[in-house]
């Protein structure tokens, strides 16, 4: 089989394959991405309700912080009685419509709860709070802009260290506690002697009239309520910390058996966790697939969503789902392939089939020829003188058994010639000798067309040539000038050896060979147009045969230009 | 006549009863001075005790209705004999409900995973097969437990029932807020919501400072249990208490009169305010008594004078009558220059509890100075404070202060040990316990 064809075989099987492979890879990555966005969707959604779920349990908790501000006494004993039954808040606190703090009362007398509440707020109360100002939008005003320094013409009494440390003592257990706020007592009282600025700007006009306030302290968020009411009172309640937390860690959901894969865990401002659920343990280093913060006012807070990392990867079979097309395909083109390969061999052994066919045919027909042709030879040389009509029925008989034996020489060199069989047999000979051969055979039958040969041979020298191919060429040439151009009434044969080449030149006086066509009619079963052709017996072969037989030889056959008929240019390279 | 006094006498035998039948469905006030009778010429200081004692609840069917969650830690260090000692005390809780009271049992290691959801105790057998399935591994999210349990514990709070979150670890809290203070405001935010917490601290290895702080803050009880064998038996005593509340929302307010200054309260939160006191009992269990100690400064008085030293108001919701009591009651003192009518005037019960309770607050400070490292003083405190307890045994011959006494020498010995040995932990523990017990009077 062919390389070329083995080459274009295996292109018309990989080309399609190729670009199935490839548009499926880009289907399964298409497809992956889309699927790894839906699931950060999913994983997003799931983090926003539980965000939401929050926010509703913020709302409840406002609903009822509002009941609970409404005071009935501003007494500090009522005030005392009123939340003390209410475990979501730790101290409320009343700011007067001078925007000082009434409640608890900056001079005292204080209960231990009520000191420690103000030591915590010191820093909060000391600077700037917009309870309902302009910076605030409901429920959360920012407080995050809170500066650590306080402002120059503020000075505390006591050092932010001192302060520190005091608030660190708070920590320890109750004895050191007891001194502590002894200390807390005396630098508080300070602090309400020193002039206060003017704490809290009056409230806008169509301002929030309450709202939470999220305020850091210890490293956390703290949560604080206020209200403002109709005299411009603030009244606010302190959340604690952890109590919000445990709302929140039993608002979410536990760990049960029908827990779904992953984990979602709560964190605080710095990234600790504060709850977790979820049957997944995420390993260290591994990162969370969604993240996302609650809403204000606990925006400091955040969930993150971990999945476990073949949750994640894209699954191999994705792959898998391609594979079965694409075997497929390059079966189905493995077979086409393979359909064709047998359709075209069949198709070549048929034709080679025919073509053997006709060489047997040929061959068989040469031997009867011979016979034909030796006999008729004989009768040639028998026939009187007396009798013309007689020498005239040998003579047509030795031109066309001459004919027929050209003929069968042309398929027999042809089919060779396809099946790359041609092959030289160079022998010693002088090509003029030939030429004279040649010619002489043909005499009936250009004495019959009246055509007159001139021959101007120089080729007396003895070379090495295939004889066999010689004569046919020149058979071939001197044939189509008997059929094609006898009118010109002669055909001139010029002969010459220039070094190891032989040239031999057929110049008929006919037609000639259109413009055009100088390459065409070397080509197998071209026939020039039917005008000329028309009633002319052939088979379109002779010149390509020509052709290829002086090829082997080394040589070329050529149409020369010549000014009226065709010139057939032979050349031959001595073997 | 006979007929007279015979109707007489009856009529009375009947008030008499009546009168008893009244009070056997009320706490018991009892306001008393551990001094009845003061030095004259100079301010002094002593002590006021509110007493309150509770009634039996006899049937079962009479008593308050329950609201239980139990919290369980099930990290990896409770395996082995302490989930099975555990699981076998929960179901042993179980076995004690009956069918009005709710449970819910809730457990946690790095995660929390409600067993049991509040529900009615009608379907015993799902509750212990629940239980059946607690197994141990993971770390300790004590938080997030007891954030559970108080979930549970909401979705059928009421008044008129006893809510309870009764919680068992034994490790450290290391999954959320795990400070003493923080667990301790959370306990005070329960608390307030009428949801205590009782807290078991098994074995050795627990935060003791933690577990003491919410269970004394919401009002809850506080155990001990070195060894896990004892659990059932603490659980049994836990739930004993449980089943037999009396009286809930128990606030005590004590008015002070003109020249009384309200110095401290020992063992418990409370608030002072000016000459107000105010004081959450929160529960009284059975006929146990707890009680308020608070010292008080008398200004200087005049030999004879008798002084109005403070009024008391108790209020209580009343768990077998189902409405809120009012109980007053209120305290003189009397001043004389004769010192053998002071020492006379002494109640001695009072004196020897609030000697305890004082030696109770010292025993505090000495453990706080332990725990920054500092042995030596912490043992001397100790010392000192063993043989202030020995000489007033001496003094009023009640034994319980020779064994406090001998409690805080053997503590003195304790503090010198090493933070990780085993005797210094379990001493520390025991001590907490202790301390608690003092303060929160619990009963067993």
């Amino acid at each position: 089989m062919k390389p070329r064809l083995v080459l274009v075989y295996c292109l018309i099987v990989l080309t399609p394959l190729a670009l199935l492979a490839w548009v499926g890879s880009r289907m399964v990555k298409e497809n992956q991405r889309q699927m790894q966005e839906q699931m950060e969707r999913l994983l997003q959604g799931r983090l926003s309700d539980l965000s939401h779920t929050v926010q509703m349990y913020l709302r409840n908790r406002e609903k009822e912080l509002l009941r609970l501000t409404r005071l009935q006494s501003f007494r500090p004993e009522a005030i005392r009685e009123h939340a003390r039954q209410y475990g979501f808040v730790r101290q409320l606190f009343v700011i007067g419509p001078d925007s000082r703090l009434s409640y608890p009362s900056p001079t005292g007398p204080w209960t231990q709860e009520e000191e420690a509440f103000l030591l915590r707020t010191r820093k909060l109360f000391s600077y700037r709070v917009d309870f309902g100002g302009d910076e605030s939008t409901p429920p959360l005003s920012n407080d995050e802009d809170l500066p650590n320094q306080p402002p120059a013409n503020l000075q505390p009494n006591l050092s932010d260290q001192q302060i520190l440390e005091m608030e660190q003592q708070q920590e320890a257990s109750s004895q050191t506690q007891q001194r502590s706020v002894q200390q807390a007592r005396l630098q508080v009282r300070q602090q309400a002697n020193r002039p206060l600025q003017q704490l809290f700007r009056p409230p806008r006009k169509n301002g929030p009239s309450h709202g939470w306030h999220a305020w850091y302290w210890e490293r956390g968020v703290h949560l604080l309520f206020w209200r403002r009411d109709e005299y411009g009172r603030v009244i606010g309640a302190e959340i604690p910390r952890v109590r919000l937390l445990s709302d929140l860690v039993g608002l979410f959901p536990d760990t049960g058996l029908s827990s779904a894969e992953g984990r979602i865990v709560l964190l605080d401002a710095n990234g600790k966790r504060i709850y977790q659920w979820g049957a997944y343990e995420p390993k260290r280093g591994d990162e969370p697939a969604a993240m996302r913060s609650l809403l204000p006012p606990l925006k400091a807070w955040s969930l993150e969503y971990y999945l476990p990392a073949d949750m994640l990867k894209p699954k191999q079979g994705e792959w898998m789902s391609v594979l079965p097309s694409v075997l497929a395909l390059a079966l189905a083109l493995v077979g086409l392939a393979v359909y064709f390969y047998r359709e075209n061999n069949r198709a070549l052994r048929e034709a080679a089939q025919r073509v053997s066919f006709v060489n047997q045919v040929s061959h068989e027909l040469r031997t009867p020829l011979t016979n034909i042709r030796m006999y008729a030879e004989l009768l040639e040389n028998q026939v009187d003188e007396e009798d013309p009509a007689m020498g005239k029925r040998v003579s047509v008989i030795l031109t066309e058994t001459e004919r027929l034996s050209r003929l069968i020489g042309n398929v027999l060199t042809f089919s060779r010639q396809q099946r790359q069989a041609l092959k030289l047999h160079p022998v010693r000979a002088v090509p003029d000798r030939v030429i004279e051969r040649v010619t002489e055979n043909f005499r009936p039958a250009f004495v019959a067309k009246g055509i007159e040969p001139k021959l101007e041979l120089n080729a007396g020298g003895e070379v090495t040539l295939d004889v066999d191919a010689l004569e046919q060429i020149l058979g071939n040439l001197l044939g189509n000038v008997e059929k094609y151009a006898p009118d010109g009434k002669s055909v001139t044969i010029a002969s010459s050896i220039a070094g190891d080449v032989l040239t031999v030149t057929v110049q008929d006086h006919g037609p000639g060979i259109p413009a055009g066509k100088e390459e065409t009619v070397f080509q197998p079963f071209v026939r020039l147009s039917e005008a000329l052709t028309e009633g002319v017996a052939g088979t379109g072969i002779g010149l390509s045969i020509a052709r290829a037989l002086a090829r082997m030889h080394g040589g070329e056959l050529k149409l020369v230009p010549s000014e009226h008929g065709a010139c057939f240019e032979i050349t031959l390279r001595s073997q | 006549m006979k007929t007279y006094w015979k109707w007489s006498f009856a009529c009375l035998v009947l008030l008499g009863a009546l009168a008893q039948s009244v009070q056997a469905n009320q706490l018991k006030l009892n306001v008393s001075l551990g001094q009845t009778q003061l030095s004259a010429g100079k301010p002094q200081n002593t002590f006021l005790k509110v007493g309150l004692t509770g009634f039996e609840m006899l049937s079962d069917r009479d008593r308050t209705p329950v609201n239980v969650a139990l919290v369980i830690d099930r990290s990896g260090s409770m395996a082995g004999q302490k989930i099975a000692q555990a699981r076998q005390a929960a179901m042993l809780a179980v076995n004690r409900l009956n069918k009005n009271d709710i449970i819910s049992v809730i457990a946690y290691s790095d995660t929390v995973e409600v067993l049991v959801p509040a529900t009615k105790v009608s379907d015993r057998q799902t509750i212990l097969q629940a239980i059946e399935r607690l197994q141990a591994g993971g770390s300790t999210a004590l938080f997030a437990g007891v954030s559970k349990g108080a979930e549970e514990i909401r979705k059928f709070a009421a008044k008129d029932k006893v809510n309870r979150i009764i919680l068992l670890s034994d490790g450290l809290a290391n999954v959320g807020p795990s400070s003493p203070s923080e667990l301790g405001d959370l306990g005070q935010s329960l608390g307030r919501e009428r949801i205590s917490v009782s807290t078991m601290g098994l074995g050795l290895q627990y935060n003791e400072d933690l577990m003491v702080n919410l269970a004394q803050r919401s009002d809850g009880n506080h155990a001990f249990v070195e060894n896990a064998k004892d659990l059932a038996r603490i659980f049994n005593f836990e739930f004993g208490d449980v089943l037999s509340v009396v009286a809930q929302d128990v606030t005590v307010k004590i008015r002070c009169a003109d020249g009384i200054r309200p110095v401290r309260l020992l063992g418990r939160d409370g608030e002072i305010a000016g000459n107000l006191v105010t004081v959450p009992l929160r529960q009284i269990y059975g006929k146990q008594e707890r009680f308020v100690m608070l010292e008080v400064q008398v200004a200087s008085g005049v030999a004879g004078q008798e002084k109005a030293v403070a009024d008391v108001e108790v209020t209580y919701s009343n768990m077998k009558t189902k409405v809120t009591d009012t109980l007053t009651s209120k305290v003189n003192v009397r001043f004389t220059e004769d010192i053998h009518l002071v020492e006379e005037g002494e109640n001695k019960e009072v004196m020897v509890t609030a000697i305890q309770m004082v030696a109770n607050e010292t025993n505090k400070l000495a453990m706080a100075l332990r725990s920054k490292g500092q042995r030596i003083e912490a043992r001397n405190l100790l010392m000192r404070n063993s043989v202030i307890l020995q000489d007033n045994y001496k003094k009023y011959n009640d034994s319980r202060l020779q064994k406090y006494s001998q409690l805080n020498l053997d503590q003195s010995e304790a503090v010198m040990e090493d933070d990780d040995s085993a005797k210094y932990k379990g001493a520390r523990k025991q001590a907490l316990e202790e301390q608690y017990i003092q303060d929160a009077q619990r009963a067993w």
